[in-house]
């Protein structure tokens, strides 16, 4: 191994602290006539030399004022030898050993950023994707959701929900041109289009999930959870596009929890001041067809005795 | 014989026209003398009776001002005065804020205590406290449909009346049989007496119902209020006969009610439970469009009665509905969601607030019972001061079918605990399928 390199700190990306050996030697301390100069109070002007024996890597301890470890065991006057991964810890500061041949990995974002580079998607692709995530939208909605069998209604709220997937996949496209100065707006759509797929099953899946419970508040609950679910879903994938954020998962996460958790508390601030005037208690309200039979519920018993202990509670509120 | 024939025929017309003129005169007569008579007996009772009949003005203490107005009229020597309880309602829900008085007709003013009261006839005694030389008579003589009465009263504060119409008999459907009284009462007369051409009290004006149409609390109802009034030794805790007579009423109601839950009548492909009750009303509907793709068929059925109790709560109310739902072209999923906005509480009529009534508690499950599998909704709340009178709602929806559905609910407000789940419990075992 011809040369040596010692990290220090544990900080990635931005500021490489990092220090090569030359000629078989690297010198490390607080005076300036070392290799890699630490400002350590705790550290000797002239701590540790590494060097290199024949193949190996090898450290001398200059200074025996403060202990040095390697790999968290003290180093005395014998030179061990040093391998890249080995961590050295002297005064206050944790060094790391490194290889120059070590491999170093392609990240995701740079994935990402290469295939953003690649080319464009161009606007067919994207529109198709858009129209099909419409088009089985309206047709679930249809087949699950329509009384009175009639298609008008469905297709313009169709036509409506494609305008609005055009109009976020534009903004986050022109987010996109002023962050990283490319707009990928055909990606963007079809990462818009595709969640508003998702989102179709998602909220269906919600309604299935909350069925068993026959609960207004495990409804309502679950609701939330699907809107935020797919919302984050959402923005992570606009995020991921338009900038160059570190952590967009965390920062789609909290996006999606401010936007629902202030829409929340918006409903619920505005129903919690009319609940007297509302006449109309809040329950469950679902109703699902027969799809499992044989399931059986609560006996008369069950339910009569259960209503007596929430009757029991009537008054006992405040 | 020609001198005398023609004498004949001069006198023959002669006598005819005397005969004429006096056959007309007779019924212009006739004509004139009915409304004289009439009015002239309004003008009576009214000259007879009017000292005896007060304005009845809930004070608020803080301006010192009228805060709603009435009538009422003196039924006994010691000077007690009858009147409706809705009259008096805001003192007895809050007399820190009210007081009573009355205006006599030389516009002197008397402080009136209560003595008396009786939520479900809407009735209440008050007085003065002075003993009086001249009081109403209550009649005990019958009327027949047709019968002249006279109300007095004073309507919009706008000094005493006296009005005229007739008797209707007592109205159908109703479980407090008011007086049906074909005459025009107006907000003021609240209170007064309607009496017979005697001039004894056959009522106390208490409602309107439309044109001409108004409504008479039967004095039978007054006559016993006013002998357990004077039976009475402690007489000042309204709030708790109040209670006891709202129980009291419910639990001879929902006796009748629940005892005729097993009768059954055909509903489509359904069993339901008959009329419950005589005094309710019951109205049926189906829905069969052709852009509708389901078909249904709807009865319901609803107590008329209200029983006012303060100005945000009116109890009484009791309905029930059967809806029976097929459908040929609606996949099993199109037919529930449509179901679902059937899957509806009906909203209450009582407007209280938080010091009044509780808020909701509901529980909503799937139920299991011989005739199938159902999704229950239950809802109820508890008035705070009326002994705990509840009013519930309950909604069921079938589960069992692709293609057809039963939707029952029921609701009633101002029914005991104990009624009220007799009442779901039987409602909920009352519906079957046909065999």
């Amino acid at each position: 191994m011809e040369t040596l390199i010692v990290q220090t700190g544990m900080r990635h990306g931005r500021v490489a602290e990092l220090a090569r050996s030359s000629m078989g030697v690297l010198s490390i301390g607080r005076g300036y006539d070392n290799d890699l100069v630490l400002t350590d109070a705790h550290i000797a002007p002239r701590q540790i030399r590494l060097f290199r024996d024949g193949d190996i890597w090898r450290m001398e301890v200059l200074d025996n004022t403060n202990p040095v470890f390697l790999n968290d065991t003290v180093v005395d006057t014998t030179l061990p030898q040093v391998n890249p991964g080995d961590a050295i810890t002297i005064g206050r500061t944790r060094l790391t050993l490194h290889s120059p041949d070590q491999p170093v990995e392609k990240t995701r974002k740079l994935v990402l950023a290469n295939w953003l580079s690649g080319g464009s998607v161009g606007f067919l692709l994207p529109l198709a994707v858009l129209l099909f995530a419409a088009a089985v939208d309206l047709v679930v909605v249809y087949l699950l959701q329509s009384t009175d069998l009639k298609w008008g209604g469905l297709l313009s709220a169709a036509m409506l929900g494609i305008a609005i997937a055009l109009g976020w996949a534009g903004l986050w496209a022109l987010g996109g041109r002023i962050i990283r100065h490319q707009h990928h707006f055909g990606l963007q759509l079809i990462a818009t289009a595709s969640v508003l797929l998702l989102a179709t099953f998602i909220e269906l899946s919600a309604n299935l999930l909350a069925w068993p419970f026959h609960n207004a508040q495990a409804s309502e609950l679950l609701e939330w959870i699907a809107y935020f679910a797919w919302v984050a879903i959402l923005l992570h994938l606009n995020l991921l596009i338009a900038t160059n954020l570190m952590r967009t998962g965390i920062a789609a996460v909290l996006l999606s929890a401010i936007i629902s958790g202030g829409l929340y508390a918006y409903y619920w601030f505005a129903e919690s001041d009319v609940e007297y005037n509302n006449s109309v208690p809040s329950y469950s309200s679902t109703l699902l067809p027969p799809l499992l039979p044989g399931s059986k519920g609560a006996s008369a018993e069950e339910y009569f005795a259960r209503l007596q202990k929430e009757a029991g509670k009537l008054g006992k509120e405040n | 014989m020609i001198t005398h024939s023609t004498v004949q025929l001069i006198h023959g017309p002669r006598r005819l026209t005397v005969w004429f003129a006096l056959v007309l005169a007779g019924i212009t007569l006739a004509t004139m003398t009915y409304p004289t008579t009439a009015a002239n007996r309004a003008t009576e009772l009214f000259g007879d009776n009017s000292t005896m009949v007060r304005q009845i003005r809930v004070i608020d203490l803080a301006s010192g001002d009228k805060f709603s107005t009435g009538s009422g009229f003196i039924i006994s020597p010691e000077g007690l005065m009858a009147t409706n309880y809705h009259v008096v309602s805001s003192y007895i829900h809050e007399p820190e804020k009210f007081r009573l008085e009355a205006i006599l007709q030389d516009d002197s003013v008397e402080t009136l205590d209560l003595i008396a009261v009786d939520v479900v006839h809407d009735l209440a005694i008050v007085t003065a406290g002075t003993a009086v030389d001249t009081y109403f008579a209550l009649s005990q003589k019958p009327l027949s449909k047709g019968d002249r009465i006279y109300s007095m009263g004073n309507p919009l504060d706008l000094g005493q009346t006296i009005i005229e119409g007739t008797y209707n008999g007592l109205v159908e459907n109703s479980r407090y049989r008011k007086i049906l009284f074909s005459g025009s009462l107006n907000p003021g007369m609240s209170g007064g007496p309607a009496l017979n051409t005697n001039g004894e009290v056959i009522g106390i004006n208490v409602s309107k119902g439309g044109e001409q149409i108004s409504f008479l609390v039967p004095v039978a109802h007054l006559a016993t209020l006013l002998k357990d009034a004077r039976a009475a030794t402690d007489s000042t805790d309204f709030s708790t006969r109040i209670a006891a007579d709202l129980m009291a009423d419910q639990q001879r109601f929902y006796d009748d009610v629940i005892a005729n839950m097993n009768s059954e009548r055909a509903l489509g492909e359904l069993q339901v439970p008959k009329k419950l009750h005589p005094s309710l009303n019951c109205w049926g509907h189906s829905v069969d469009e052709e852009d509708i793709r389901y078909e249904a068929t709807h009865q319901h059925c609803q107590s008329e009665d209200a029983i006012f109790v303060s100005r945000e709560i009116y109890l009484g109310s009791f309905r029930y509905s059967f809806e029976f739902a097929e459908t040929e072209e609606l996949n099993r999923f199109q037919f529930y969601k449509l179901l679902e906005s059937r899957f509806m509480h009906r909203p209450s009529y009582v407007h209280a607030d938080e010091d009044e009534i509780t808020p909701y508690r509901c529980h909503d499950d799937k139920l299991s019972l011989a005739s199938g599998n159902w999704k229950v909704s239950t809802c109820m709340r508890s008035f705070r001061e009326l002994g705990g009178l509840l009013e519930v709602s309950m909604v069921m929806a079938s589960l069992d079918y692709p293609d057809k559905a039963a939707v029952v609910k029921v609701s009633s407000s101002g029914i005991s605990r104990e009624n009220a789940f007799l009442l779901l419990r039987s409602m909920a075992e009352a519906v079957a399928w046909k065999r």
